[in-house]
């Protein structure tokens, strides 16, 4: 229908709805909120709303502004996708894609209802069902298949306490059966069988320990939904009866190895595993759409290696010299770090800016929701439900935009496997040369990597991006535009995730702060063996320890180094094997995985929106890169942004005060108008 | 030796597959003389809090402890229902059936403050307490540079207006409510509270020097107090001092009220209608479970001592909190009155 001066369809019309309610509920709800936490949400809705406006009118603006405005999308998620579609006919949408969500959401209420053994099976059935003809004889892959899943399902069920099997209506759980002869004594029996076991491979020393834990966080970090932090965690109660440096290293290399493992699925599927691994799809997943996936997993693990080596130097040579620079970064500089990473990610995105800064403050305005950070502490938006208490998390809706939204587009499209080329192509050999031949990247990478991960808070998402959004900043002469495989995004990347690890680990010995949520777990792991952080970790014996932490995060380097390369060709394959085999299995664990992070269905259905909404944003030319980006540093950004008010006595003139805040201000100024001046410089083009 | 190890593993793995296979066939048939032994089947914790929280570690050396020979011999699971500051979980732990099977752990005074505040659909003051494993205070903290040597000096400086600012957690936690009665009770005068997410943010803030003074969880200091990085000024919520801290006073010995209810009391809890017979066997394996190597490398790890408080304890702890949410009016304090 024709409204405003062009064509809408349907769903565009409900999507540009569903924003301006979204962003006008939350301005009408700042209301009965105190000044404090009313605040953020009115920054963020006012000018949503205008650029929502903006959307909307675009048809009854000047055609030389509406050029002016739209742009290229680098972010498309299919190759299809990206084509200038502002003033392109959108197409419908195609009905594999609502089948893929309605699959998601029955399953969702299956297994409320009977279990996730049930809903599984039926799903899997479903699934085989309507794919059927892809499948041809539905025999030995509908087994597969399902063993695959139920076996899955069977991990986490042991892994996190029975939840698995028991549903609202109906119930598979056979504990009492076994009461007979009683239940074996599983946990004190594992302790038991792990201390021999451990007792036996010690002997082996420490490059044992490093080799498994590497192993093990590689797989962890591979199962979407597991990443490092609920690993280590898993992992932390069995080095108990260990010796200090042992259950260390274990730990470390757990979380060296699972920092990679993310990468696996970010290439191949689109699905990142954690939140440092998002910024990995952006030209991973491309490479393997391009039958690169072998050189692109080539890349990401030599890229993880090598910055993860360059951040142990800076670690071993560095750490002692780091302490006055991480002081200087207090509650203002956290809000301006903050502040630049959204300016920064949304002008990586290029072209139609108003859509990136509209997809950034989707992403804010998200993390509004929940109780309020200021003093008031005010509940927002939560209509009274104790499910959104803590407000919408971050992974369901990670793995909605990607994994989901991949699976329904990858499900509609023709082909029959992730790959559009047959064969694969890439080798190793191109994949180590690709990697080194970008030195100055990967080095860069690794710096930048390293020293946001030292910031306390940040973390591994945002050394990510902020290392993508460098690369794009210099690569802009390279063959292979970012965002559709330019191996230079994935090096930048892979290498900044791996650095990140060092850096924070610095603030942990020293201070006792952890950067994050696995930092926090490696702390915990300290105190049990009897280690303090502080400077006696850089003082005498405690000062070899700290070294010996950062050579077993170089030895666990070498050991994802060979089994990155050993098993790109397995892993590789899996874009040219049957789609209709990956897609049921990814959509499952996913599934499966964000339940298992609070127990809550409410993610799962988080999960399943946010993927439709990341499928609508990208056919609509919306980066979904700014809104993740978003929902990562809305918190930081509110909280510090109060807090600067509260200690500058209500005014923000602080930021003016600190030489590093200063710094940070003028960056933010710099990307935000270094292309205005571009633009303006060369007004004919 | 290794041999019969390595069969151990072996069994391990039979067993869980016959586990997994088990729970693939329908059911639900009552075990067999069930009702005469107790415990017989495997019992659940429910844990309010997510995986690598400080409760969720103890918890989990809790399990391995319970499960033991010499304790409950039956598994022990961790269950984690984090959310909704603590009361997610609490509240399914409330409902679930009591008969042993599914215990919940809290800790007073701060999931009772939350619930006080927030009132969810369920009464924690009904909850059967079982046992209190860990009693954790809080501790004063100035950065070295402040001026302040001790626990007097900084009264003066905040009634005097030399010093303003104290931070701590957000407003309702219980670093906020020990601020808040040092104020009602002793008279000590600060004027602005600036909050920070968790314990680390408030000592990272205290030692850049962006605010001076803090109140902490007294075992998370304890490297950068013993590194001089901070000054460490009184103990909040006892009346003992700590080995930890052997120089450091208590309120109460100069002359302030202790706060005996700000101290973080690591607790146990059994939904009501537990049975007499049923609550003793678990009252005495948690409170035995405080010696198994597994809880004392946590105790050890964080310079603590067992508590071994008994469901008495447990149960006044909520009671305590709850008197004085109302004591102070702790819904208006918080902004929900």
């Amino acid at each position: 229908m024709k409204i405003a001066g062009r064509d809408f369809t349907r769903e565009e019309l409900c999507f540009c709805l569903g924003l301006a309610v979204f962003f006008g509920g939350l301005l009408i709800g700042a209301r009965s909120f105190h000044a404090d936490s009313a605040l953020f949400p009115i920054m963020l809705s006012v000018p949503a709303l205008i650029l929502i406006a903006l959307y909307f009118f675009q048809g009854l603006l000047p055609q030389g502004l509406r050029r002016a405005i739209a742009g290229r999308d680098r972010f498309a998620i299919s190759r299809k996708n990206d084509a200038e579609k502002n003033d392109a006919v959108i197409e419908p949408t195609p009905p594999g894609v609502w089948f893929i969500f309605a699959f998601t959401a029955g399953v969702t209420l299956l297994a409320w209802a009977f279990g996730f053994y049930v809903a599984a099976l039926l799903a899997i059935a479903v699934y085989l069902f309507k794919s059927r003809a892809a499948f041809g004889a539905i025999g030995l892959p509908a087994v597969f298949l399902a063993l695959i899943i139920l076996g899955m399902i069977f991990l986490f069920d042991r892994a996190f306490g029975h939840y698995y099997a028991s549903g609202a209506l109906f119930s598979t759980r056979l504990g009492p059966l076994f009461d007979g002869a009683p239940m074996p004594q599983a946990l004190s029996d594992l302790g038991t069988a792990l201390v021999t076991a451990l007792g036996m491979v010690t002997t082996l020393d420490s490059i044992g320990w490093i080799i498994l834990g590497t192993v093990i966080g590689i797989v962890v970090g591979a199962i979407p939904g597991i990443g490092p932090a609920l690993g280590t965690a898993l992992a932390l109660p069995f080095t108990v009866y260990m010796d200090p440096l042992p259950a260390l290293l274990l730990i470390i290399a757990l979380y060296d190895g699972a920092m990679y493992g993310g990468s696996i699925p970010s290439i191949l599927m689109n699905t990142p595993g954690d939140g440092s691994a998002a910024a990995t799809t952006l030209d991973g997943y491309p490479m393997a759409k391009d039958g690169k996936a072998i050189t692109a997993l080539t890349v990401s693990s030599t890229a993880s290696a090598l910055g993860g080596l360059i951040g142990d130097m800076i670690a071993i040579f560095g750490s002692i010299f780091m302490l006055p620079f991480l002081l200087l970064f207090g509650t203002p500089e956290y809000f301006l770090l903050g502040l630049f990473g959204i300016v920064l990610v949304s002008l990586v995105s290029k072209g139609a800016f108003y859509k990136a800064l509209l997809s950034g403050l989707l992403g804010l305005g998200v993390t509004v929701i929940g109780i309020a950070p200021g003093g008031s502490a005010d509940l927002r938006y939560t209509f009274n439900s104790l499910e959104l208490y803590d407000g919408i998390s971050f992974l369901p809706i990670l793995l909605g935009l990607f994994g989901v939204a991949t699976m329904a587009s990858l499900h509609a499209e023709k082909s029959k496997q992730i790959s559009v080329v047959e064969n694969l192509g890439g080798s190793r050999r191109e994949g180590i040369l690709m990697t080194l031949r970008q030195w100055p990247t990967l080095i860069k990478s690794s710096v930048l990597g390293f020293i946001i991960g030292a910031i306390p808070g940040t973390g591994g998402t945002v050394a990510t991006f902020v290392s993508y959004g460098e690369a794009v900043r210099t690569g802009k002469k390279d063959k292979i535009p970012f965002g559709h495989g330019n191996p230079r995004g994935l090096i930048a990347t892979e290498s900044a995730n791996n650095a990140s690890i060092d850096g924070a680990l610095i603030p942990t010995l020293i201070f006792g702060i952890p950067g994050s949520a696995t930092t926090a777990i490696v702390l915990a792991a300290m105190l049990l063996h009897g280690l303090r952080p502080g400077t006696a970790m850089f003082e005498g014996e405690g000062y070899a320890l700290t070294i010996a932490l950062f050579l077993g995060l170089l030895y666990s380097e070498i050991v994802i180094t060979i089994i990155g390369l050993a098993s790109v060709r397995v892993l590789g394959s899996l874009t040219t094997i049957n789609k209709h085999m990956i897609i049921p299995i990814v959509l499952l664990l996913s599934f499966v995985g964000i339940f298992s992070i609070h127990f809550n269905w409410f993610d799962v259905w988080v999960m399943i929106g946010a993927g439709l909404i990341g499928y609508l944003m990208t056919k609509f030319g919306f980066p979904v890169i700014p809104a993740v980006i978003g929902v990562v540093l809305g918190g930081i950004i509110e909280e510090n942004l109060l807090r600067t008010l509260e200690l500058g006595g209500g005014s923000l003139g602080i930021l003016g005060e600190r030489p590093l805040s200063i710094i940070l201000l003028l960056m933010t100024l710099a990307v935000l108008v270094a292309p205005i001046m571009k633009a303006a410089r060369r007004p004919t083009k | 030796m290794i041999s019969t190890k390595l069969n151990t593993l072996n069994s391990l793995n039979r067993r869980h597959f016959l586990l997994g296979a088990g729970a693939l066939t329908l059911g639900g048939i009552p075990p067999l003389g069930a009702a005469e032994k107790f415990p017989a089947n495997p019992i659940d914790i429910v844990v309010p809090f997510g995986v690598g929280g400080g409760t969720d570690i103890w918890m989990r050396a809790m399990g391995i402890a319970l499960s033991g020979k010499k304790s409950l011999r039956v598994p022990v699971n961790v269950r984690n229902v984090p959310g909704a500051g603590s009361l997610r979980g609490t509240g399914e732990g409330f409902k679930a059936k009591p008969d042993g099977y599914t215990l919940t752990a809290f800790n007073p005074p701060s999931t009772p403050w939350a619930w006080y505040v927030n009132t969810p659909p369920f009464d924690i003051t009904k909850f059967q307490g079982l046992s209190v494993y860990v009693r954790e205070p809080g501790l004063i903290v100035a950065h070295p540079g402040a001026g302040i040597d001790s626990f007097e000096q900084m009264i003066s400086a905040y009634n005097d207006g030399s010093k303003k600012i104290i931070a701590s957690q957000q407003k309702g936690t219980i670093w906020h409510i020990a601020a808040t009665l040092m104020k009602k009770r002793s008279g000590i005068n600060w004027s602005q509270y600036i909050s920070y997410k968790g314990t680390g943010d408030i000592i990272a803030a205290i030692l850049r020097r962006e605010v001076e003074i803090g109140i902490v969880t007294a075992s998370s200091a304890q490297s950068a107090v013993q590194d001089g990085k901070l000054k460490a000024l009184a103990l909040v919520g006892t009346t003992k001092r700590l080995e930890a801290y052997a120089d450091v006073p208590t309120m109460n010995e100069v002359g302030k009220d202790p706060l005996e209810v700000c101290m973080l009391r690591r607790s146990i809890y059994a939904p009501a209608g537990l049975d007499e017979a049923r609550r003793a066997v678990l009252e005495k394996a948690l409170i035995a479970a405080q010696d198994n190597t597994f809880m004392q490398a946590q105790y050890n790890a964080l310079s603590l001592q067992p508590a071994y408080g008994n469901g008495a304890e447990a149960d006044k702890a909520i009671a305590d909190s709850i008197a004085v949410a109302e004591e102070i009016n702790l819904a208006a304090i918080v902004g929900k009155g």
